[in-house]
C-alpha cells in the first residue's frame, strides 16, 4: 500500500487568538492516509479535525511541520481533492445540473461533456428526476448528494468529508452512509471522513484516528476489522465502539474543562 | 411578498390616489381664483404638454437627461462593482479605503456642481462627473456589504472545485451579491437621476433641467410643471424596471 496523505507534526497557529495571544489549533498531527482507504477521524469539538481536514484540501495554510499529497506538499486547493461540507456549500443560483458541472467549466470541459458528466455522477448519487431543481427545493438528503456528486464530477483520488451528514435526519444518513461506502468501494478512491459520532466511524472506518483535545493530535488510531456492510446491533460492533469511545471520553472531558471561552456546541 | 389584492385593483387604487391626492386639490385651487402664473389650471397643462411633445422639445430635453444619466449610471456601475468586490474580499484595501469611502459619501453631489464646471466647463464631461460621483457610493457600500456577506463555504467549495480568483469572482461572487446588488442599483439610479436634473438646472444648455430653469426665467409655469411631471414618471418607470428586474433574480 502506499501512502496517499503523510503528515509530519502539522499544527495550525491562528495569529489573532482571544486575547491577542496566538492560540494553537492543531500541534503535531502525525498521519498516514493510505491509498484507497477510508478514514474517519473522530475528536471533541474544536478540536481541530475540520481545521487538519481544510489544510489537507489546501484551504488553510500550514503552519508548521510538512503535509503531502502523493509525495507534494500541499499548495492550495486541486481537483484531485474533492470536499464535501457539513453545510452542503451549494451554489443556489444554480440548479443540480449547474452546481454538479462547476468543477468542470473550471477544467474548460465542453458543454457536452459536461453534461455527460454530470449526468453520469448525478444518477450515481441518486439524483435522477432532480437534475434541473434548484438547491432550495431540495431535501437536506438530497442537497448533501449534490454536494458528493458535485465533488465526484472532478474525479478526484481523495475525497475530503467534513461531517457531510449532521444535519440530515438518521433515516436519510444511514442511506448516505451506505451510498458513501458504495462510491468508495467502486471506485477505488481514498476517503478522509471528519465525524463527531463514533457509531458513524466504524460503521464506515477501515481506520478510525481519535484526536486528543485542543491542540488536537491523533491520540490512537485503531484498525477496524468488520466485512462491510457492518450490521450496527451486532456484538462485534458494539465491541469495536467501546475502545473508541474510552479514548474520546477522556478527551471530551479535557475539552470540557479547557474550554473558556469555547462557543457551545455538543460532542458526540 | 403576497400579493392581497389583484394587479387591476392595485392600478385602480393607484389611479384614485392620484385623483383624489393631486387632481382634486388643484382643481379646487385654481377655481378658487389662484393665478395661472402660480399655478395654471389643468386643461392648461395638457395643451403645454401636447405642444410640448408634438414641438419635440419635450422629448429631445427627456433624451437628453436620459443619456447623460444612463452613461453616468452605467459608468458608476462598471466602476463601483469591481472595486466593491476587491474592497470586500481583501481586508487591507478595506481599511486603506474606507476613511475616503467614508467621507466622500456626505458630500452630496449637488456640492460637486461648483468644482465640476471649474474642471468641465459646461461640457458633457462635469455633467457625467457628477452623475458618476452621485451612484458610485451608493453602489460601491452595498457592494462591499454583500461580498461581505458571501456564505464562506461556497467560497471554499469553489477553491476545491479547481476555481481560481478570477472565476471565484465572475462565478460565485458576482450572481451571489445580484440581489443586493440590483436593490442598490435602484437606489442609485434614482439618485443618480435626481443629480443630473439639479445638474442641468444650474450648467446646461439641454435635457429636462434646463427646460425647467429655462421656463422659469420666462414664468412659463405650465412648461415648469409638464417638466416635473415628465421627470417623476420617468423616475417611477426605471424604479418599476429595476423593481421587476430585483423580484426576478431574489433567490
Amino acid at each position: 500500500m502506499t501512502v496517499k496523505i503523510e503528515a509530519r507534526g502539522v499544527g495550525k497557529q491562528y495569529s489573532v487568538g482571544r486575547g491577542g495571544t496566538p492560540f494553537a489549533a492543531l500541534q503535531g498531527v502525525d498521519l498516514d492516509v493510505q491509498e484507497g482507504e477510508f478514514l474517519c477521524i473522530v475528536g471533541p469539538s474544536g478540536c481541530g479535525k475540520s481545521t487538519f481536514l481544510q489544510m489537507v484540501a489546501g484551504l488553510e495554510p500550514v503552519s508548521e511541520g510538512s503535509l503531502k499529497i502523493n509525495g507534494h506538499p500541499v499548495r492550495g486547493p486541486g481537483a484531485d481533492r474533492g470536499m464535501v461540507f457539513q453545510s452542503y456549500a451549494l451554489f443556489p443560483w444554480r440548479t443540480v445540473m449547474g452546481n454538479i458541472e462547476f468543477g468542470l467549466e473550471v477544467k474548460g470541459h465542453g458543454a457536452r461533456e459536461r453534461r455527460e458528466i454530470a449526468l453520469r455522477c448525478a444518477h450515481n448519487v441518486g439524483l435522477r428526476g432532480f437534475e434541473q431543481a434548484y438547491p432550495n427545493q431540495l431535501s437536506g438528503g438530497m442537497k448533501q448528494r449534490v454536494g458528493i456528486a458535485r465533488a465526484l464530477a472532478n474525479d478526484p483520488e481523495v475525497l475530503l468529508m467534513d461531517e457531510p451528514f449532521a444535519a440530515v435526519d438518521a433515516q436519510t444518513r444511514e442511506m448516505l452512509q451506505e451510498e458513501v461506502l458504495s462510491i468508495w468501494r467502486k471506485a477505488n478512491r481514498t476517503v478522509l471522513f471528519v465525524t463527531h459520532s463514533v457509531q458513524e466511524a466504524v460503521y464506515l472506518g477501515s481506520r478510525i484516528a481519535v484526536m486528543t483535545a485542543r491542540p488536537g493530535h491523533i491520540k490512537t488510531i485503531l484498525d477496524v476489522d468488520l466485512p462491510y456492510p457492518r450490521d450496527i446491533t451486532s456484538a462485534e460492533f458494539g465491541n469495536l465502539m467501546k475502545p473508541v469511545y474510552a479514548v474520546l471520553k477522556d478527551e471530551v472531558l479535557k475539552a470540557a474543562h479547557a474550554a473558556v471561552a469555547q462557543p457551545s456546541e455538543t460532542a458526540a | 411578498m403576497s400579493e392581497p389584492f389583484p394587479r387591476w385593483q392595485q392600478l385602480l387604487l393607484g389611479l384614485a390616489g392620484i385623483f383624489l391626492l393631486m387632481l382634486v386639490p388643484w382643481t379646487i385651487a385654481v377655481t378658487m381664483g389662484v393665478r395661472p402664473i402660480i399655478l395654471p389650471p389643468l386643461p392648461t397643462i395638457l395643451q403645454t404638454a401636447a405642444s410640448l411633445l408634438t414641438g419635440g422639445g419635450l422629448i429631445s430635453a427627456a433624451l437628453v437627461s436620459l443619456l447623460r444619466v444612463n452613461v453616468g449610471f452605467a459608468l458608476a456601475l462598471v466602476t463601483a462593482v469591481p472595486l466593491g468586490i476587491l474592497l470586500g474580499r481583501y481586508r487591507l484595501m478595506f481599511l486603506a479605503a474606507e476613511p475616503s469611502v467614508e467621507s466622500f459619501r456626505f458630500v452630496i453631489p449637488f456640492a460637486w456642481i461648483p468644482l465640476a464646471i471649474l474642471w468641465f466647463g459646461t461640457a458633457e464631461t462635469g455633467k457625467i462627473f457628477i452623475i458618476w460621483y452621485a451612484g458610485f457610493f451608493v453602489l460601491l457600500l452595498p457592494t462591499i456589504s454583500a461580498v461581505l456577506s458571501v456564505d464562506r463555504d461556497l467560497v471554499k467549495a469553489a477553491r476545491t472545485l479547481g476555481a481560481g480568483e478570477f472565476t471565484i469572482f465572475r462565478k460565485v461572487v458576482l450572481p451571489a451579491i445580484l440581489p443586493e446588488l440590483v436593490t442598490a442599483m435602484r437606489v442609485a439610479f434614482a439618485i443618480c437621476w435626481i443629480s443630473i436634473l439639479a445638474a442641468e438646472l444650474v450648467a446646461s444648455r439641454a435635457g429636462l433641467g434646463y427646460l425647467i430653469a429655462d421656463a422659469r426665467e420666462l414664468l412659463q409655469t405650465d412648461v415648469v410643471i409638464v417638466g416635473m411631471i415628465v421627470i417623476g414618471c420617468i423616475g417611477a418607470f426605471y424604479n418599476w424596471l429595476f423593481g421587476w428586474f430585483e423580484r426576478r433574480v431574489g433567490h
